[in-house]
């Protein structure tokens, strides 16, 4: 192999900044310890608020099974957006993309299965853009803070396109949230769902893919990131 | 030294590298510093660049030496970063192109007229562009380097299968790209 010296001012900046590090742990552990994460999330709004009315008129593959799911897709992204972070782990461009359509698809069919077993309207029709608001707030207040542990999960690593990154993040915490509201919300019109729940989702997403391309720009441009001090 | 006891000598030196050694960067800066710039030099013609993204590399590595995961290979990872870092300039490049108008009119000459070094280069060049990082890096161990199949899933803590189905469909879309551009 031949010798390559290493320049001056890369071995001194080293030097200057070569406290030992602990490797970070791989993305299935980290994974695992999120799992308390979706497991408020899912008991989270229920619990907070109150159980569906018309739970128990809904099967139980319909109402636990399919949230159950809902969660499952959720962690299975959010494993996806852990690995993307890993240099030398990443996947191509069009697999996550692939993963995220499946995410929607995965909402869009648990939602729309939903509806078909149980149709239920909101009962004063006039008030169902103050009903898909509601639950956009609800949705939001329990997903910002998942949201900010996955970022900071996330920005620890270094992925390679921070933007569909933070909207596997994004979408992933979405669903886990969506799993416990739907537990809650005993409203199964679609256009309640996919303006009020769809909506709270598509918001996480974007904010997953913002969160992560501004943190990865400010750390690459912080004084901080400059002496390599991570 | 064989493969496997270079991989091995890779993970013992990136250990001792995250506890704090510098004798141990020094070593892998030694060893892997040629795999690295022959990676950027796939993608990059300018030398000076290259040079640039090459140290930039290592400056990344350094800050985010944590993400090596011990076990694996650390040539993927290295490959990753520069991945990354080579994006990243990507970025910023096109970025900066759309808010900049250049007035000199000797550089705006130096743009448009290529140099007839990059002309025998430039369609093989733009086609590895278009391989993925994976696809890439596996091609040119195999074809550049010219390591075994073996040698290079040692590499990159791989199958040899996997390496043979990537090598044949990087050489594939090569191919198509080479000729679509004739």
């Amino acid at each position: 192999m031949p010798e390559t010296p290493v320049p001056a001012s890369l071995l001194t900046h080293v030097r200057t900044n070569l406290e030992p590090v602990r490797p970070l742990a791989s993305p299935s552990r980290r994974l695992l310890a999120l799992v308390p994460l979706a497991i408020l999330l899912f008991f989270g709004p229920p619990m907070y608020h109150h159980w569906r009315e018309n739970l128990a008129q809904l099967p139980g593959w319909a109402s636990w099974g399919m949230s159950a799911l809902e969660s499952l897709g959720g962690m299975t992204l959010m494993g996806l957006a852990l690995r993307q972070a890993v240099p030398g782990m990443t996947l191509r461009s069009r697999w996550i993309l692939l993963a995220l359509a499946a995410g929607v698809a995965l909402f869009t069919w648990v939602s729309l299965t939903t509806a078909n077993v149980l149709p239920t309207p909101p009962d004063d029709p006039s008030s169902w853009k103050r009903l898909a608001w509601e639950c956009v707030i609800d949705e939001l207040l329990f997903a910002i803070p998942s949201l900010a542990i996955s970022a900071w999960l996330v920005a620890r690593a270094l992925p390679m396109r921070p933007s569909l990154t933070g909207a596997a993040y994004g979408l992933a915490v979405g669903l886990m949230t969506d799993a416990g509201l739907r537990l809650f919300c005993w409203i199964d019109q679609p256009l309640h769902v996919f303006a009020g729940h769809g909506g709270a989702i598509l918001m996480g997403t974007i904010g997953g893919a913002l969160t992560a391309t501004l943190i990865e720009r400010a750390k690459h441009r912080s004084p901080r990131s400059a002496r390599g001090s991570i | 030294m064989t493969e496997l006891e270079s991989a091995q000598a890779l993970d013992r030196l990136m250990r001792e590298y995250q506890g704090g050694s510098l004798a141990a960067f020094e070593a892998l800066y030694r060893a892997v510093a040629p795999r690295v710039n022959g990676f950027i030099r796939a993608s990059v013609r300018d030398d000076a660049r290259a040079s640039d993204l090459l140290q930039e590399t290592f400056l990344e590595l350094h800050r985010s030496r944590q993400t090596w995961l011990p076990g694996r290979s650390v040539i993927g990872w290295t490959f990753g970063i520069a991945q990354n870092v080579m994006l990243r300039h990507r970025r910023e490049a096109r970025r900066r192109d759309q808010h900049e108008v250049s007035t000199d009119s000797s550089q705006l000459e130096e743009r448009v007229v290529p140099r007839a070094a990059d002309f025998e280069l430039q369609p093989l060049q733009d086609a590895l562009d278009h391989l993925s990082p994976d696809s890439r890096a596996t091609w040119w161990m195999r074809n550049i380097e010219g390591l075994s199949f073996e040698a290079i899933a040692l590499r990159l803590g791989i199958a040899t299968t996997a390496v043979r189905l990537r090598c044949s469909r990087a050489s594939r879309a090569l191919r198509a790209a080479l000729e679509k551009e004739a």
